[in-house]
């Protein structure tokens, strides 16, 4: 058998390959034959060396896991047609383009479902975050409200403390003016105290302030260090993927996780810093 | 030779070749042969399927004698795999040899 012989017995019963990969087969085993034949050998020995065509394609489509029966069927149609050749060729390139766009539609629908869980994890922390927010607004109702009765608890001593030393009237019925001069300088004579209770409050509000703030900070540190390790983990698997492994599935989820750690980050630094502003816009008010 | 000794090794002595040098199919044929007798008909078809499997990853190398070749590289897959057949050959080839000295002890 002769080297175009060969190549010719062998192409046919590859036709199951696709184009591209039966061409690069060819050319390697042809370069092999001419490279034989370059150190000596004639061209019947340099074929021989691969065995029987038969064989050779057996063993060659076993690599690729295909049927070698179906194959020698399949290329003895193909033999005969050369219409019949090209038809299978697009069958077996659609089928693999098919595939291939199936995979490719997963992927994207993976990827769109992640999006969706993205876009959906940062729907989900902004009605976490309104609802903090509530809570917070609460919170601090209830706060006002303790300390206007603390104030006035205080105010309440303070007149008390003025009655017994200030110059009053022991009868009941005072007059209204009176009442007021009493209440103004009960209000001076509380004022101390007010201070007093007011500086103390502040003290303890702003102690709970740095206190949540750290808290707050502590507990974003290791969602970060999580949304770093994962984004690592992203690009790892994105490496992965162009080298061709099928890890689509873990890059999508790996990116999801990502995303919704540095959702959260934001959301819990976004408390922070709001509150902040918060505090520096309502300071006046509190002295006031 | 017995052809089951040949088969068993070819897969990691390839490997092994082409982890020390990238290699083109011409070239692996004569290195490994070297070593042990074989044929293209079972090299290149274990080379198709050692790529298949990602253990190889192949380029094309200009080269100045002719068209350009196709070279083998062991990918990490391929390191792995090869570091799993060389141990185990080891163990395998320190069990029998353990065991034919032991009877010419007798």
């Amino acid at each position: 058998m002769n080297k175009t012989e060969f190549l010719q017995e062998l192409e046919k019963r590859l036709h199951v390959l696709n184009e591209q990969e039966r061409k690069d087969v060819l050319e390697e085993y042809a370069q092999h034959i001419n490279l034989k034949i370059k150190s000596g050998l004639s061209e019947e020995e340099a074929v021989r060396v691969f065995g029987s065509p038969e064989e050779l394609a057996a063993e060659l489509l076993d690599a690729y896991r295909i049927n070698s029966e179906y194959a020698a069927e399949a290329s003895e149609k193909t033999a005969e047609q050369m219409r019949k050749t090209r038809k299978e060729n697009q069958t077996s390139h659609k089928v693999r383009e098919a595939a291939g766009n199936m995979a490719k539609k997963a992927g994207n629908a993976a990827e769109s479902a992640g999006h969706m869980a993205g876009t959906a994890g940062k729907a989900a922390v902004g009605t976490v975050r309104r609802i903090l927010l509530g809570i917070w607004h609460f919170i601090r109702r209830m706060f006002l409200f303790v300390r206007d009765t603390v104030q006035k608890a205080a105010g309440g001593v303070g007149r008390m403390f003025g009655r017994l030393t200030g110059k009053h009237s022991a009868q009941e019925n005072v007059s209204g003016q009176e009442r007021r001069l009493e209440a103004g300088r009960a209000k001076r004579g509380k004022g101390r105290l007010r201070r007093i209770s007011g500086g103390l409050m502040s003290a303890v509000k702003f102690c709970c302030v740095l206190f949540v703030r750290a808290a707050l900070i502590l507990l974003a540190c290791p969602v970060i260090l999580l949304g770093l390790c994962f984004l690592f983990l992203t690009g790892v698997v994105l490496v992965l993927i162009i080298q061709g492994y099928p890890v689509v599935g873990i890059g999508v989820g790996s990116f999801g996780i990502v995303l919704a750690a540095f959702g959260v980050t934001g959301l819990l630094l976004s408390f922070v810093f709001k509150r902040k502003n918060r505090i520096s816009g309502n300071t006046p008010s509190i002295e006031g | 030779m017995n052809p089951q000794f040949k088969k068993g090794v070819l897969e990691m002595i390839v490997l092994v070749a082409v982890s020390r040098k990238d290699m083109y199919g011409y070239e692996l044929v004569a290195e490994v042969s070297q070593v042990i007798d074989v044929n293209e008909g079972t090299i290149y078809p274990l080379l198709k399927r050692l790529t298949n499997e990602h253990y190889f990853e192949t380029y094309l190398r200009e080269s100045s004698e002719g068209p350009p070749r196709k070279y083998y590289h062991l990918t990490a897959a391929g390191v792995l795999y090869r570091e799993q057949l060389v141990n185990e050959w080891h163990g395998f080839w320190k069990n029998v040899n353990d065991f034919l000295e032991g009877k010419s002890d007798e």
